[in-house]
């Protein structure tokens, strides 16, 4: 039973103030790595879950958003393997579905580009993210991943040569 | 860097800026919150295992099949893990961005009046009420027998060919029978006898037959609804007051519900109703404001045969009830925080949650007091609430499920002053 002024809705609303009130940045994030609204959702919605069911056990509060971020990442990455090994009847890892919530970009080098994310990999995908949109270095990047820094090198890496290479196809 | 390197990184951040701005389905934040807090018949299924499964359902059968024991084995961790307790209810943020752009334009500013949420018309209807210069019983200046409804940003007075007499003393619910919105009781200036029972229909008021007179004299907020038994429930005073009473309206009679009233244990005629959706059973609690002491009384349950007073617990709330509504998931409650002046009362919330009440701290708190609707098409709670001695309402704000929000509120210039009726 919850009480009325103790520690249990202390708690709960602290939860809701962090984790609730960071679900749109997840989203943000888990879409930019699941490229699918319904996968992002889906991602957002299981780190949730898990962050109530471990909530009390964070006592660092100012880890919290840390490890939000590692959680939905993970999650992230699970789904985008298990994604990447069914057989599509497109192949390999394009998305089946077209997603209407982010419309085609007018600039041709956009466009390009976004063709250029669907060949990157989950975990390269997490690494641009994080470091070019979350404001992450590479180390913390490297550590909300589960990786070597040395390794969310070489994702970065390869993942703008192979974005470059998109682009060169535009400019030729 | 190479010039062709930062043409890349800046298209690469607009790429990553726009998938960031990319906007869930509408009431995100909301399946979010029942998904962490344990609601299953809230928690969205799963898009993109449908997803996997359906396209290449013949040429994948091996692979869907290790797709569902995997997502199999997650639910069962998910089982596995539950914690043994529900979670508390707690702030549910919609975040609905339509919440913002509320105003209340021209609000009749008035008090004792019934309030209530149009199934029909899908507007906040308000009837009645009386204008005083001082606290009640005295100042009294003008009893309203007017018909307002709220748009979402301008109220406007309904021209109603009739309309029940007595604008104050009323009590207005949605008939769950119906699905209209039903109005009981009122008296003149404080006196008997009944205005009867009325229903609107989106545009008029219709009288129903004398059998559908509410035999207690109900005060505003002492009706309810009850949608899963589709009756109105009313408990109130019999008479001069001496005698309390419970009924139940089945859409053709009044049916006694015997002991306990659940009036019997107030203490100031102040009661107020609501359905929780979680247990199917309505709610009452009351309480009083009857100076130096402003007190709450118990809890009653309504289970479709009768009302039963639910076990004190330690998580009653102090101070006295005042209004209450269901929000499609829980009961929201508000009351007078006890020590507050009664003139300018300070507000207390609290929610139901299985078998007590548990207390809110919501960053904001509205600064008065009022009648208290759930809007289902704003999936938000209306708050009318009066500031000044004279309980005059004069302020509109709205619960979005996390926090409340102030409405702009333009207050409807008032002409007459004669203490008379008006229609």
């Amino acid at each position: 039973m919850a009480r009325r002024e103790g520690s249990d809705i202390v708690a709960v609303g602290d939860f809701d103030a962090v984790a609730i009130g960071q679900a749109r940045r997840l989203y943000g994030l888990a879409f930019s790595i699941l490229r699918d609204a319904g996968e992002a959702e889906d991602a957002v919605q299981e780190t949730m879950v898990r962050a109530w069911r471990s909530w009390d056990s964070l006592r660092d509060e100012a880890a919290r958003t840390g490890w939000l971020t590692r959680i939905c990442v993970n999650h992230c990455l699970r789904r985008r393997s298990l994604m990447s090994r069914l057989p599509w009847p497109s192949g390999g890892r394009e998305e089946v579905l077209p997603d209407a919530s982010q419309p085609t970009p007018a600039d041709p080098r956009q466009a390009r580009l976004r063709d250029g994310f669907k060949r990157l990999s989950a975990r390269q995908r997490a690494v641009l993210s994080l470091h070019y949109h979350h404001g992450y270095s590479l180390d913390e990047s490297a550590a909300l991943i589960g990786c070597r820094p040395g390794t969310a090198r070489s994702h970065l890496a390869r993942a703008l040569a192979t974005l470059r290479e998109e682009l060169d196809d535009v400019r030729a | 860097m190479s010039e062709r390197d930062d043409d890349l990184i800046t298209l690469l951040r607009a790429d990553l800026a726009d998938a960031a701005r990319t906007t869930p389905r509408e009431g995100f934040e909301m399946r979010m919150w029942d998904a962490a807090h344990g609601n299953p018949q809230q928690r969205r299924q799963r898009i993109g295992a449908h997803r996997l499964m359906g396209p290449a359902l013949a040429l994948a059968t091996a692979a869907v099949l290790v797709a569902a024991i995997s997502v199999g084995v997650s639910l069962r961790a998910r089982h596995n893990q539950a914690p043994a307790t529900t979670p508390p209810p707690v702030t549910r943020p919609t975040a609905n961005p339509a919440l913002r752009a509320l105003t209340s334009k021209g609000m009749p500013s008035r008090t004792g009046f019934s309030l209530g949420w149009d199934p029909v018309s899908h507007r906040l209807l308000l009837f009645g009420g009386e204008r005083r210069n001082g606290p009640p019983p005295n100042g009294l200046e003008v009893v309203y027998t007017q018909t307002w409804a709220w748009d979402g940003h301008a109220w406007s007075r309904l021209n109603t060919p009739a309309a029940p007499p007595y604008g104050v003393g009323t009590a207005m619910v949605v008939d769950p029978h119906v699905g209209r919105l039903m109005l009981v009781g009122g008296d003149h200036i404080g006196t008997s006898p009944s205005g009867g029972s009325w229903t609107w229909d989106g545009s008029a008021w219709h009288r129903l037959g004398r059998g559908a007179d509410v035999p207690v004299q109900p005060n505003v907020g002492d009706l309810g609804s009850d949608p899963a038994t589709g009756e109105v429930l009313v408990d109130g005073h019999i008479g001069d007051g001496s005698k309390s009473g419970a009924f139940a309206w089945d859409g053709s009679v009044w049916r006694g519900l015997g002991e306990p009233s659940p009036s019997e244990d107030l203490t100031s005629g102040t009661a107020t109703l609501a359905y929780d959706p979680r247990s199917r059973r309505v709610l009452h609690i009351g309480g009083g404001t009857v100076a130096p002491v402003n007190r709450i009384d118990p809890t009653f349950a309504y289970d479709g045969n009768g009302w039963s007073r639910l076990p004190d617990s330690a998580t009653a709330p102090d101070g006295a009830a005042n209004s209450m509504t269901d929000d499609g998931g829980r009961v929201l409650l508000l009351t007078h925080k006890p020590g507050s002046p009664l003139d300018s009362p300070e507000t207390a919330m609290f929610v139901w949650h299985e078998s007590g009440w548990v207390r809110l701290h919501p960053a904001h708190l509205p600064p008065g007091l009022g009648p208290l609707v759930w809007d289902p098409d704003l999936h938000a709670a209306v708050l009318l609430t009066a500031t000044t001695p004279s309980e005059t309402v004069d302020g509109m704000w709205i619960w979005d499920g996390s926090d409340w929000r102030q409405v702009p509120v333009t207050l409807f210039p008032e002409a007459a002053t004669s203490p008379t009726a008006l229609g």
